[in-house]
C-alpha cells in the first residue's frame, strides 16, 4: 500500500512514516496544502492521510478541491479537533474516515485498510463468505461448515462487520461505531465479552481459530 | 402556619413592629380616654356645685312651702335639661323630676352615684346626686343626669375600639412591608448563593444601587466570590493545561513504544513490559481525554442538540452491557413506560454519560445483583433511572462522588479513573438536565431528569 501523508509537523510525519512502514505501508510526506493538491493527483496512491490544520491550504478545503477535480482516492483525516461535530464536518467535506490526535497507530492503520478495501469492493453483497463461515444478509442467518449458527441481532451486526473486513485488523472503536453507532469512550473493555461470545458460537476447532485478538489493536477475522 | 415560617426573621420583625405600633397606639388612646373621663366627671361635679350655690342663694329666707314652690318652678323651667331636683314638703308631698331606680338617696353633705328614671316608664340612667341641708333644716337633693356624659363616653369607647383595630391593621401592614422589603433583598442573596453553590461561579449578589447596608454587604460578598472564582479557575486551568500539554508528548511516547513492539522482535519479558507500558499510557491518556471533555463541556463548547428518543440510546446501552452483566451473574433490564419520550440531546454525549452510569452499576453490584434501567415521563419531563441493588453510596458522599478524581474507599481496588461520574455530571449539566443520586433501598439509583424539549433543535453554547 502507498499512502500520501499531508502533515506540517515534521516529527508527527516522521513517526507516521516509520510506524506505517512496520505495517508494510509506503509513506510519502508533503508539508504544505498547496503542494499536497499537486501530489495527490498521482493515481498511484491508495489513500491520503490529511491533517486538518495546514499552512497554505486548510485540510478540509484541500479535500473539497480534490473531490471537485474528480480525485476519488480515499482520505483519512487526522486532526487534533476530536469533537464529533468536527468529525461530521470532515466527512461532509469528502473525507472517508476521521482519526483524532493523539492517535493510536494500530487504529489509524486499521481505518486506513478499511477505507482502501471499501473502495476496491464497493458492491453491496447479499452473502458474505470467509472460509466455511457463511453469512446470508437476505435471510439474516449464519452457518459454519454447514451447521446453522444462531446469533443475536447485535452479534449478527458484529460478525457482518468483521466479515466485510476479513483479513484486516478491526479496532474496538471501529466495531463500536459500526455496530452501536455511538462515539463514546467506554470505561471498561465491555466489547471483549461480545467478541468472546461470538467466538464461542462460530469457532469449531480451538487449534484453528478464525476470530483472533490482535494485541494492542483489535480483532481480525480470517479463514483458518 | 409552618414552624419555619414562625422562625423566619421577617415574620418576627413584622410581629415586633406591629406590636410596637399597637402598644404606642393603645397607650395614646387610653390616655385620651381616661383624661376625657376625668375631665367630664370634674365638669359634672362643678356644675352640681354651681347649681347648689345658686339654689341656696335663691331659696334664702323662704319657708318650707315656699321652697317647695320654688323647686317646682325650677323643675318646670328646667324641663329637658340634665338637672335633677327632689324636695319633700310638709305632709310628705314630694316635688321632684326623677324616680330613684337603684341606689340610695344621699343625706345632707353626701354625694352618691345612682340610677334614676326621668319618667315612670323610662329606661334607667346614671345620675349623680348631692344632698344639701338647707339653712332652715330640710334636705334638698340636687343632681345631674349623666346621659349626655355616658353617650359621649360610648362614642369615645367606640373611637378607641375602631382606632385600635385600625391600628392593628396598619401595624401589620407596616410590619409586613418592612419585613417584605428586607426579605426580598435577602431572598435575592439566597438565590444568588444557591446558583453559586450549583456551580455558576460567575453569579454575583444583586446590588439595588441605593447604597444601603444591603448593597455594602453584597459588594463585600461579591469581592469574596471574585476571589473564589479566580482561585477555582486557576486550579481548573492547571489540571486542564496539564492534561492538554502532556497529551501530545505522551502520545508520542506511546507511538514509539508501539513502533518498538512492531519493529524489533524481543524477548517475551520485554514484549510484556512494552505491552504494560502501552496499557498504562492508555489509562493516562484516557484520564486526560475525560478531563478535557469535562473542560470542553464546562466551557460550553457548541453541541447540536437534536430531539431524539432516549429509548433508542437505552436499548443500545442495555444490548452493549448485557453480556458483561451475564458474565457476572447479574441481570440488566430495561423498562420503558408511558410510550415515546423525546429529549433534546447530543446523542453521543448522552450515550457516553449513560454508559458510564451503567458501567459503574455493573462494577459495584456483586454477582447475582440486578440493575434496572427505566425510562418514564412525568408531564413534559423525561426521567431516566438506573438503579442497582449493590452497596449504594452513603448520603454524605453522594455530592462528593460527582467531583473529579473522587473515589470512595470502598471502590479503590476497582479499576477506574475517578472521572466517570464527573463526566456524567458535566454532560447532564450541559444538557440543562438534572442529576440525582438516590437511595434505591438497597443500592444506588442514578436519576437523570430532562426538561421538555424545545420546539426546534437548538444550538447550545458559544
Amino acid at each position: 500500500m502507498r499512502v500520501l501523508v499531508v502533515e506540517d509537523d515534521r516529527e508527527v510525519a516522521n513517526y507516521l512514516r516509520l510506524g506505517l512502514r512496520e505495517f508494510g505501508v509506503v509513506v510519502d510526506v508533503v508539508a504544505d496544502g498547496r503542494d499536497a493538491a499537486e501530489a495527490a493527483r498521482d493515481p498511484h496512491y491508495d489513500a491520503l492521510i490529511v491533517d486538518r490544520m495546514l499552512p497554505g491550504l486548510d485540510g478540509l478545503e484541500l479535500i473539497r478541491r480534490l473531490r471537485g477535480e474528480g480525485v476519488t482516492t480515499p482520505v483519512v483525516i487526522l486532526s487534533a479537533l476530536s469533537h464529533v461535530d468536527e468529525r461530521i464536518r470532515g466527512l461532509k467535506a469528502g473525507g472517508d474516515d476521521y482519526v483524532a490526535k493523539p492517535y493510536v497507530l494500530a487504529e489509524l492503520h486499521a481505518r486506513l485498510e478499511a477505507v482502501v478495501r471499501r473502495r476496491s469492493v464497493p458492491v453491496p453483497r447479499t452473502r458474505l463468505e470467509v472460509g466455511d463461515l457463511i453469512l446470508d444478509l437476505g435471510t439474516r442467518s449464519a452457518s459454519r461448515a454447514g451447521a446453522a449458527v444462531h446469533l443475536h441481532p447485535r452479534e449478527f451486526m458484529l460478525l457482518e462487520y468483521l466479515m466485510r473486513h476479513a483479513g484486516q485488523v478491526v479496532t474496538r472503536t471501529m466495531l463500536r461505531e459500526a455496530v452501536w453507532d455511538y462515539h463514546f469512550h467506554p470505561q471498561t473493555n465491555t466489547l471483549d465479552v461480545h467478541i468472546s461470545r461470538l467466538r464461542q458460537k462460530i469457532e469449531t476447532d480451538p487449534e484453528k481459530p478464525m476470530l483472533i485478538t490482535v494485541r494492542g489493536a483489535g480483532y481480525c477475522l480470517r479463514a483458518p | 402556619m409552618r414552624p419555619e415560617r414562625l422562625r423566619s426573621a421577617s415574620f418576627r420583625l413584622t410581629l415586633s413592629t406591629a406590636a410596637l405600633y399597637m402598644a404606642v397606639g393603645w397607650a395614646l388612646l387610653a390616655f385620651v380616654h381616661f383624661n376625657t373621663r376625668s375631665i367630664m366627671e370634674n365638669r359634672v361635679d362643678l356644675a352640681i356645685e354651681a347649681e347648689r350655690a345658686r339654689v341656696l342663694a335663691d331659696l334664702r329666707g323662704l319657708d318650707r312651702a315656699g321652697i317647695g314652690e320654688a323647686v317646682r318652678v325650677r323643675i318646670h323651667h328646667e324641663r329637658g335639661s340634665a338637672r335633677l331636683y327632689r324636695f319633700v314638703i310638709d305632709g310628705g308631698e314630694i316635688v321632684d323630676n326623677f324616680v330613684l331606680a337603684d341606689g340610695r338617696l344621699p343625706e345632707g353633705g353626701e354625694r352618691s352615684d345612682v340610677s334614676v328614671r326621668r319618667e315612670p316608664n323610662d329606661r334607667p340612667r346614671r345620675a349623680r346626686l348631692v344632698g344639701v341641708t338647707l339653712p332652715s333644716g330640710p334636705l334638698l337633693v340636687l343632681g345631674r343626669d349623666l346621659t349626655e356624659e355616658d353617650e359621649f363616653g360610648a362614642v369615645m369607647r367606640e373611637t378607641v375600639l375602631v382606632g385600635g383595630l385600625l391600628m392593628v391593621v396598619l401595624a401589620f401592614a407596616a410590619g409586613s412591608l418592612t419585613g417584605h422589603v428586607v426579605m426580598r433583598r435577602l431572598a435575592g442573596f439566597a438565590a444568588a448563593a444557591g446558583r453559586v453553590v450549583h456551580g455558576h461561579l460567575d453569579e454575583r449578589m444583586p446590588i439595588a444601587g441605593g447604597g444601603d447596608e444591603f448593597d455594602h454587604l453584597a459588594a463585600h460578598l461579591n469581592e469574596a466570590l471574585d476571589r473564589i472564582e479566580d482561585l477555582m479557575a486557576a486550579t481548573r486551568h492547571v489540571t486542564d493545561d496539564i492534561a492538554h500539554d502532556l497529551r501530545s508528548p505522551l502520545s508520542r511516547v506511546r507511538g514509539r513504544l508501539e513502533y518498538l513492539q512492531l519493529s524489533a522482535p524481543a524477548a517475551p519479558e520485554t514484549e510484556a513490559a512494552l505491552a504494560d507500558c502501552v496499557a498504562d499510557l492508555d489509562q493516562i491518556l484516557e484520564t486526560f481525554e475525560a478531563l478535557l471533555s469535562i473542560a470542553r463541556l464546562e466551557h460550553g463548547v457548541a453541541s447540536r442538540f437534536e430531539p431524539g428518543e432516549p429509548a433508542e440510546a437505552l436499548s443500545g446501552l442495555v444490548d452493549y452491557f448485557v453480556p458483561t452483566a451475564e458474565e457476572k451473574g447479574q441481570t440488566l433490564r430495561l423498562t420503558v413506560a408511558d410510550g415515546p419520550a423525546l429529549v433534546a440531546a447530543d446523542r453521543n454525549l448522552l450515550f457516553q454519560a449513560l454508559s458510564n452510569i451503567v458501567d459503574n452499576a455493573l462494577r459495584h453490584t456483586p454477582a447475582g445483583g440486578a440493575i434496572e434501567v427505566s425510562l418514564r415521563r412525568d408531564g413534559g419531563r423525561t426521567i431516566l433511572r438506573i438503579a442497582d441493588d449493590g452497596p449504594g453510596i452513603r448520603e454524605a458522599d453522594r455530592r462528593r462522588v460527582l467531583r473529579r478524581f473522587v473515589r470512595l474507599d470502598e471502590s479503590r481496588h476497582l479499576p477506574g479513573t475517578g472521572l466517570g461520574l464527573a463526566v456524567v455530571d458535566a454532560v447532564v449539566r450541559h444538557h440543562g438536565a438534572q442529576l440525582a443520586l438516590e437511595d434505591a433501598d438497597p443500592g444506588l439509583a442514578v436519576v437523570v431528569t430532562f426538561p421538555p424539549p424545545p420546539e426546534k433543535p437548538t444550538e447550545i453554547g458559544t
